[in-house]
């Protein structure tokens, strides 16, 4: 398979254990990723999913299995020429100013010594650090300041595949949108990035794939914009004064919401005035039940998510689909 | 070798107080001491001693700090890495140990006494050189253990070949005794020059187990930095 024709990551069958063998740290992952493709690992701590961005970036030697990106070998210097790389643990040399800094980083990846300074400077503006934040120390820099200048150099260069590693981590709200709007942008230039990250909520804004990697292996995978087929649970808010239609004979206010659930597919969780939860099957569940619970003559005000539809990966004894 | 791992090398070195101040105890001193001895003598080794100073810890202080992570992420070869290390390494120590020599030649011209020139240029060689050599070895130590713990295998090692050369000569064992001293020679590589100046004759064993540890120090910090696996998720 030529380069061009293969997937821009490709893991196969991939083990890893440390300590003599005595921790399974990957066992038997085997993942695809699509040139463009925004993928997002989510998992528990001491998942693997550091050991995973690890075998792609070549750092690790899986004990089986392979990994090749672009058709290359991980640690091939030509893949490397234009890969970005944002490590969760961001360890920079604090003596140098950010502009030092991202200079370094430009002749480490051989870009033309000739636009060096313009590009460096472009690259602190994109990332919302002004020109006196990049003449600073590294040493004085602020958390979310070194999370935005790690990803400065990531960035730099144009890379055709970036990896970040826990990027919003210590990241200020404006940052946080700042991050978002980057990946938009890198997304629609047809870069291929895989963001390793606790944060489910931008996970599932920024990602059009997500894999949930648990105890070494690949528990579940799945398209967060196509989500329209995943079981939710719903949280309806009733006007607290507002009054409720007249109830059947005996009938509680539960019992109510609980056969309006149970008409139209869905199921009652619970009610504490003025909320109601509910879990559904999928999207058109949930138009169902709220065209139900309005058709009954609720008072119904607001709707919304009670967990983004990652969160429920977590759950104990969750179910997941692969 | 790569200028640009050279250049932070060297810049990442002088910002360390520590460094620092060892680079001055070992500076200043014998220029004093070349100046009350009106002689050379005492600046002869300056550049093995600088290069000890300054690249201890080049690789195991990157290992244990977390840097590798992001510059192995880049088009950087581990081989040129290793060799730009030793480079750098080398090249600190060489110019040190020659400034030290030109500074205490100053020093002994101020005072009336005037050097023998094929002394002065066989210590400038003895001083290019053997920065280099010490550097090697403290690269490949290096790639053995993380933070300063090169050091700590340095003097263990001249500790052993110590004690070895001691059990050697009291069991009089020739073979341990010459081990001991190819080790020593190995962990302290210097290619004696004293026949430029009229001492000796040049022995080619010499200069070739100068240039041989050299050679063995950096394959062998090359080929484990090749094999090492970068990573935190196993701590």
């Amino acid at each position: 398979m030529s380069s061009a024709e293969a997937p821009a990551l490709l893991v196969e069958n991939v083990v890893k254990t440390y300590r003599g063998g005595t921790v399974r740290a990957l066992d038997g992952v085997s993942l695809s990723v699509e040139r463009g493709e925004t993928l997002g690992i989510i998992g528990p701590n001491g998942a693997g999913k550091t050991t995973l961005l690890g075998c792609l970036l070549g750092f690790l030697r899986p004990d089986s299995g392979t990994v090749t990106v672009d058709g290359h070998a991980p640690d091939d210097l030509a893949v490397r020429a234009y890969t970005g790389y944002l490590p969760e643990r961001l360890v920079l040399d604090r003596w140098m100013s950010g502009t030092e800094f991202l200079e370094y980083h430009h002749a480490l990846a051989k870009l033309d010594a000739a636009t060096r300074a313009a590009d460096c400077a472009a690259a602190l503006e994109r990332v919302g650090l002004d020109r006196a934040a990049g003449l600073q120390r590294i040493g004085k820099y602020s958390r979310g300041m070194l999370q935005r200048l790690g990803l400065a150099q990531a960035l730099l260069g144009s890379p055709k595949l970036l990896f970040l590693d826990e990027p919003i981590s210590g990241v200020d709200p404006a940052g946080v949108l700042l991050f978002r709007k980057l990946l938009a942008e890198m997304s629609s230039q047809g870069v291929t990035i895989l963001v390793n990250s606790h944060q489910l909520a931008e996970v599932e804004r920024v990602c059009s794939r997500v894999v949930f990697v648990k105890k070494g292996r690949i528990e579940a995978m799945e398209t967060v914009r196509a989500g329209a087929a995943s079981a939710r649970v719903l949280r309806a808010r009733f006007a607290a004064h507002a009054p409720w239609p007249p109830p059947r004979e005996g009938e509680t206010p539960s019992a109510l919401l609980a056969r309006i659930a149970t008409e139209c597919d869905a199921t009652w969780l619970e009610y504490t005035a003025p909320d109601a939860r509910f879990r559904v099957n999928d999207d058109l569940g949930a138009t169902r039940l709220l065209s139900a619970l309005l058709a009954a003559g609720l008072p119904l005000i607001e709707a919304a998510p009670d967990e983004g539809r990652l969160e429920r990966l977590f759950a104990p004894g969750a179910e997941v689909r692969s | 070798m790569n200028p640009t791992l050279m250049l932070n090398f060297t810049r990442n070195r002088v910002q360390s107080p520590m460094r620092l101040m060892l680079f001055f105890l070992a500076f200043v001193p014998p220029i004093v001491m070349a100046l009350i001895a009106r002689s050379l003598q005492p600046v002869n080794a300056g550049s093995g001693v600088f290069a000890l100073i300054f690249t201890a810890g080049a690789i195991g202080q990157d290992v244990s700090s977390g840097v590798l992570q992001l510059m192995f992420a880049r088009p950087v070869a581990r081989r040129e890495y290793v060799l730009s290390r030793w480079a750098a390494g080398g090249l600190i120590g060489a110019v040190l140990g020659i400034a030290q020599l030109l500074l205490a030649t100053l020093v002994i011209l101020s005072r009336g006494a005037t050097p023998d020139p094929s002394t002065l240029l066989r210590l400038l060689l003895e001083n290019a050189l053997g920065g280099f050599g010490t550097a090697a070895v403290m690269v490949m130590l290096s790639t053995f253990v993380n933070g300063l713990g090169d050091v700590a295998l340095w003097v263990f090692g001249l500790m052993s070949t110590q004690i070895l050369s001691m059990a050697a000569m009291a069991k009089q064992w020739d073979w341990l005794r010459k081990a001991s001293d190819e080790l020593r020679a190995f962990l302290q590589p210097e290619l004696p020059l004293g026949w430029m100046s009229g001492v000796g004759s040049a022995d080619a064993a010499v200069i070739i187990r100068f240039f041989l540890a050299i050679a063995l120090s950096l394959a062998i910090a090359v080929t484990v930095m090749q094999r090492k696996e970068l990573s935190y998720a196993a701590d």
